[in-house]
């Protein structure tokens, strides 16, 4: 509206500017015109004038009677007197008011009248200003309209430019606010619509529910069908939450495959669970993603606000917190806050950043525990096992702390620094007993897409001394069935350097003979969860496993073996090796040695 | 209101102007036509005559000679008017001759000399005076003006009542 007014100032000055010159100018022109008329006038009527001729002079003058502007003339004598007089009979039309203006005051102009020298008289013409009054009407009528036109010309131009730019600035919001690949609303959005929710809070007091959801498995998805598959998933899971929750509720997508709902209001937070059930039921349908089928299952946390967090902050920690316990309890399920699970991320932090310094400081240390042959007393291997003796909290138990440090990567110096100290310790323990015996170490999944990990290994070797068919290495069979085709390939490099290998725990996830078939293996470890329930039950089981590796060439070692009627069985079943409590608990470096040299010394 | 008045005031002025006019005697306005015709007349070039006076020529006892003596000395055409006898004019030649209404043209009047005629006469003038109802007229024989190799402006045939 202002640039309205600007404009239409402008345009009036400029009008105003235009109107004045051309007033000038009409007036001027219309000044030169009666200066010429009088000039003819004088010339023509000195005759008359001499001879005092007023009938002529009075012709003379009547002969100016077609000119559009002379209201009078009149020519005066050499005394002064009028000799003849000329008035246009039409009256001026105009308003009084516009004739008493000055700059529309009629225009007088004199001129003597002269013949060889000398002066006779003077005529004086006056010409009304009718003319110059239409003109100016008729210009100002066309700058009136000029501007008009200026103006809505303008008025339109800016009105488009306006428009584009809203658009312009729309599309900007869109794109700082919006996720391209699922059309939800991105990390910034999505935090500054839980902001909101919780300042609304303070309007109707109604609690605000936060799920953070976090897929389980589309890092394989992402890996094995392409990132476009990826997408589709992620599109996938975006009109699952969409259809699931209110209207009014807020979904967000705040990492790669993290999603957030805000839920306001809610009504109570027990809610919270029912939502997120049914966010996880609704993805349980199976999708069709680049021809494959997928079922996407996720992790839920939920927080509510201000039932268990007072910021916003605490709020998205607390359901972080949750997400985490609910990844921890096998995927696929959801977890509500509790205040332990604060202290339980508090722990993780402590221990993550505990390992790092011990491990630094060499506080970590080693056990073997002996594996036996079935039918003998002495060892013929050991499985090294690591230890952490924290100052503070005792013994921290593996299952603890290895998931930390794969997920912070801590893992790769880890594992280097296990197999290290393992294959240092059997050279040591063949140099000092003069027995040699089978080290196995365990490879986490990381370590396994480490690049530089089949490289470490053979250095290791190599500056050890240690024979590489005396070193095993343990995978897991879940770490296996996340990539097959990488796994395979390393298999196959590891079987290359001489080292052996061994699948853990197998039977207790998703295998597939087929995949046993083509795993360049020498070992099957009998899952202790299975030899738990010997003798009374899982025979079957068991007896299968054990049937199964030997009917693929290989070897089957039980672990956890800790009653003598297990042993018995797996002896009578065929089994190769065995370990557990029963015969031996893992044990420091010096009594293992001394474990050795005594079986060493006692009769087989 | 005020200019109604300046107006009349105007009028009444132009009224007395007129009257004033009419008082002058007829002889000495009769004159001061003679000095017109002379100022819108063309003589043919003569350089001899540049600085002789301008000589108007009538008869000492004609109603017009004190008129034309009080013109003496007033220029015309860059000459000096002289009004002269026209039985004995001054260097034999006359610019002007002005005859009363009936009198005799003078044999042989050379070239480049302008004849006026106060009334109806015989015998040809290039330009006559005639009083026409309490006005001086005059009318003008422009091929006796030719004849004479005399040229007038075309504002005094303008003003002319009959131009032959």
């Amino acid at each position: 509206m202002s640039q309205f007014a600007a404009a239409g100032a402008a345009l009036l000055v400029a009008g105003c500017i235009l109107l004045a010159y051309q007033f000038v100018a009409l007036r001027t022109t219309l000044t030169d015109d009666v200066t010429v008329q009088a000039a003819i006038i004088a010339d023509n009527v000195a005759a008359s004038v001499m001879f005092h001729d007023q009938d002529a002079a009075n012709e003379m003058l009547r002969a100016f009677r077609p000119s559009p502007f002379l209201a009078s003339a009149t020519v005066y004598d050499g005394h002064g007197a009028a000799f003849a007089t000329y008035r246009n009979g039409a009256d001026d039309a105009a308003p009084l008011l516009l004739r008493r203006l000055p700059m529309f005051a009629p225009v007088s102009v004199a001129h003597p009248i002269t013949y060889r020298g000398t002066q006779l008289g003077h005529v004086v013409l006056r010409a009304h200003t009718q003319g110059i009054r239409a003109a100016m009407l008729r210009y100002g009528a066309l700058v009136a309209l000029a501007s008009l036109g200026a103006m809505l010309a303008t008025s339109l131009v800016t009105r488009r430019i306006k428009k584009r730019m809203r658009r312009a600035e729309g599309e900007l919001a869109y794109l700082a606010y919006t996720d391209p690949v699922t059309d939800l609303a991105n990390r910034r959005r999505t935090y500054e619509a839980l902001e909101a929710a919780i300042a609304a809070h303070a309007a109707h007091g109604r609690p605000v529910g936060l799920l953070l959801l976090d897929l389980d498995n589309f890092k394989v998805v992402n890996d094995t069908a392409g990132h476009a598959a990826g997408d589709r998933l992620l599109r996938q899971v975006a009109s699952v939450l969409r259809a699931t929750v209110r209207p009014s509720d807020h979904i967000g997508r705040i990492g790669g495959d993290e999603f957030a709902v805000i839920v306001s209001p809610l009504e109570q937070p027990g809610d919270l669970q029912g939502i997120a059930q049914r966010i996880l039921e609704g993805l349980r349908h199976p999708l069709q993603v680049e021809g494959l089928e997928v079922t996407a299952t996720a992790s839920i946390g939920a927080s509510a606000f201000p039932n268990d967090a007072r910021t916003m902050s605490e709020l998205l920690s607390n359901a972080d917190a949750a997400l985490y316990r609910a990844k921890g309890n096998g995927r696929d399920n959801v977890a509500l806050y509790e205040p332990a699970m604060i202290q339980a991320a508090q722990r993780r932090a402590n221990l993550e950043r505990d390992l790092r310094r011990h491990l630094d400081a060499g506080l970590l240390e080693l056990a073997y525990q002996p594996q036996y042959g079935c039918a003998s007393s002495a060892p013929v291997g050991v499985e090294a096992l690591l230890r952490w003796p924290h100052p503070e909290l005792g013994y921290v138990s593996p299952a603890e702390f290895i998931p930390l440090a794969e997920e912070s990567g801590l893992i790769v110096e880890l594992g280097k620094w296990v197999l290290e100290r393992a294959c240092e310790d059997a050279v040591a323990l063949q140099r000092d007993t003069g027995i040699p015996l089978g080290m196995a170490v365990n490879v986490s999944a990381r370590q396994l897409r480490d690049p530089g990990f089949i490289g470490t290994v053979e250095q290791v070797l190599d500056r050890t001394g240690l024979r590489p068919d005396r070193l095993e290495l343990e995978l897991t069979e879940s770490v296996l069935m996340e990539d097959i085709d990488g796994a395979v390939a390393f298999m196959h490099r590891v079987r290359a350097l001489g080292v052996r290998l061994s699948i853990d725990d197998f039977g207790t996830g998703y295998s597939s003979l087929a995949y046993l078939q083509t795993f360049p293996i020498n070992h099957l470890k009998l899952d202790r969860s299975f030899v738990r329930l010997l003798p009374q039950s899982g025979t079957m089981i068991a007896g299968a496993v054990i049937g199964l590796a030997h009917g693929f060439n290989l070897t089957v070692i039980a672990e956890g073996v800790e009653q003598p009627e297990q042993l018995e069985w797996l002896r009578q079943a065929g089994c190769d090796y065995v370990q557990g409590f029963l015969l031996a608990r893992p044990l420091p470096f010096k009594a293992l040695r001394a474990l050795v040299l005594e079986s060493a010394a006692a009769p087989a | 209101m005020r200019i109604v008045r300046l107006a009349s005031t105007a009028v009444l002025l132009a009224a007395a102007a007129l009257t004033a006019a009419a008082q002058v005697p007829e002889a000495a306005l009769k004159a001061a036509y003679i000095y017109n015709f002379a100022v819108f007349t063309t003589w043919p070039a003569d350089s001899a005559l540049q600085k002789a006076p301008f000589a108007v020529c009538a008869g000492t006892d004609s109603a017009l000679w004190p008129g034309l003596q009080t013109l003496n000395g007033k220029p015309v055409n860059g000459r000096s008017w002289l009004a002269a006898d026209l039985q004995h004019p001054k260097g034999g030649r006359c610019d002007i001759v002005v005859l009363s209404g009936g009198a005799e043209r003078p044999a042989a009047l050379p070239a480049g000399t302008l004849v006026v005629r106060n009334g109806p006469g015989r015998g040809p003038a290039a330009i006559t005076l005639v009083d026409d109802e309490e006005h001086i007229r005059f009318d003008i024989d422009t091929q006796e003006a030719a004849r004479n190799g005399l040229r007038f402006s075309s504002r005094l045939l303008r003003l002319a009542r009959n131009v032959l």
